[in-house]
């Protein structure tokens, strides 16, 4: 129930940074956090999936590709799941550097989706206003995230790790 | 297998995008628009917020323009005092060409007085270029203030009633006799009037003389002082206040030359 509550929560909050930050600069992406929380407290194969479902609303909501952000969502999740072997989750410092590895996981497989559907890849222009303020405005927002999703959820689990 | 588990949706999701392009484009359109409310709450919520930011920032701009209108209305009340001199100033000339003048050539400010102790001369802030020229009565609401003996293009000397060099030919309201006022520095006029004048200290005198430099019946003095007459004078004479205050004169009527 809880969980379905912080779902609710970020995808408002989603809806409210976009709205209230300057159109030139990308918000913070909630669904990203959202998916790895989420897959911080499930199994590997239930993270993957509900990463997926996840990009695949995202997809809807934001009548996008379908596919894309199931693709990036899904890739970050992986990601996640293979680097907490090597860092060690529960750390805030090891938290941001996994989470910004995510981050560049779930860009690898937007990469993958667009030249799957384009043949090309991403012009550099997007790399710089989208990827870069994306990026680091997650990391900003991700500590607090992060707390509220535990206080939700309580304390992640370590059985997955 | 969890690499087999993430390849297998790496291949759904190209073929569901491959798909939904191809066969089915709108179809993440029509779901868009369908689940927007979802989305929509924390949308308004950004909407209202960004409008409350608007509001206070255009508090800031109202203090910004209330401080420009406050200037603004600074600015407007100085201007509305300086139309009320101006319009003093208009109706003490109308009141001069309605009493005085045969025409009113300029209104002139008053610039400066003769310093030199002995003379009492003004100068005016207009001069040829402002249609001035030597002989021209000069005059203000209270009565006669000169003449003007000398012009440039922008200034113009005015000889007071009360120059040793002045002489205003003058008579009594109301009764006949016509004399001459003579200025008597530093402020008073002795005025040589026939013997047979009837004159009395109060009496008021105003210009009268024929032909003169002055159009006729112009309030100039009130008389002082009756001098005694020498044995065997022929003329009667007077001591005479001007009715105007030359240290208090701001501005100044010209007239047209008779």
């Amino acid at each position: 129930m809880n969980a379905l509550v912080l779902v609710f929560f970020s995808l408002v909050l989603q809806a409210l940074l976009s709205g209230l930050l300057p159109d030139r600069v990308s918000p913070p992406d909630l669904w990203f956090l959202l998916a790895v929380v989420l897959a911080s407290r499930q199994n590997p194969y239930a993270g993957l999936a509900t990463a997926f479902g996840l990009g695949l609303l995202q997809d809807l909501s934001s009548a996008g590709y379908l596919g894309f952000h199931a693709l990036g969502l899904t890739t970050a999740a992986y990601a996640f799941y293979g680097l907490r072997g090597w860092l060690h989750w529960e750390e805030p410092a090891a938290r941001m550097v996994v989470l910004a590895l995510a981050f560049l996981a779930k860009w690898g497989g937007f990469l993958i989706l667009v030249y799957w559907m384009r043949y090309t890849t991403l012009p550099t222009s997007t790399w710089a206003q989208v990827f870069a303020p994306e990026l680091v405005l997650t990391l900003l927002v991700a500590p607090f995230y992060l707390r509220l999703a535990e206080a939700l959820l309580g304390p992640g689990e370590e059985a997955y790790a | 297998m969890l690499r087999l588990v993430y390849l297998g949706y790496v291949l759904l999701a190209l073929a569901l995008s491959a798909l939904t392009a191809n066969f089915a484009p709108q179809f993440p359109g029509e779901v868009s628009a369908r689940i927007a409310p979802l989305f929509g709450l924390g949308h308004r919520a950004a909407q209202n917020l960004r409008a409350a930011a608007t509001t206070l920032l255009d508090r800031r701009n109202l203090r910004h323009e209330n401080r420009l209108l406050a200037e603004e209305v600074a600015w407007l009340k100085e201007s509305n005092l300086e139309l009320k001199v101006e319009l003093e100033r208009l109706r003490r000339a109308l009141a001069v060409r309605e009493a005085q003048a045969p025409g009113v050539v300029a209104i002139a400010p008053v610039i400066t007085e003769d310093t030199s102790g002995l003379y009492r001369r003004l100068i005016l802030g207009l001069g040829e270029a402002d249609g001035l020229s030597v002989g021209m009565p000069v005059t203000s609401p209270d009565g006669l203030v000169g003449v003007i003996i000398e012009t440039t293009p922008h200034r113009a000397v005015v000889r007071t009633i009360v120059d040793p060099e002045s002489r205003v030919g003058v008579r009594p309201e109301g009764s006949p006799g016509r004399g001459i006022a003579m200025g008597e520095p530093p402020a008073g006029l002795r005025v040589e009037l026939p013997v047979e004048t009837p004159i009395a200290v109060g009496d008021l005198l105003v210009t009268g003389s024929l032909q003169g430099l002055f159009p006729e019946g112009i309030p100039v003095a009130r008389v002082t002082r009756i001098l005694p007459r020498a044995p065997g004078a022929l003329r009667k004479v007077v001591r005479a206040e001007p009715l105007v205050k030359f240290g208090l004169l701001e501005e100044v009527v010209v007239l047209g030359k008779l």
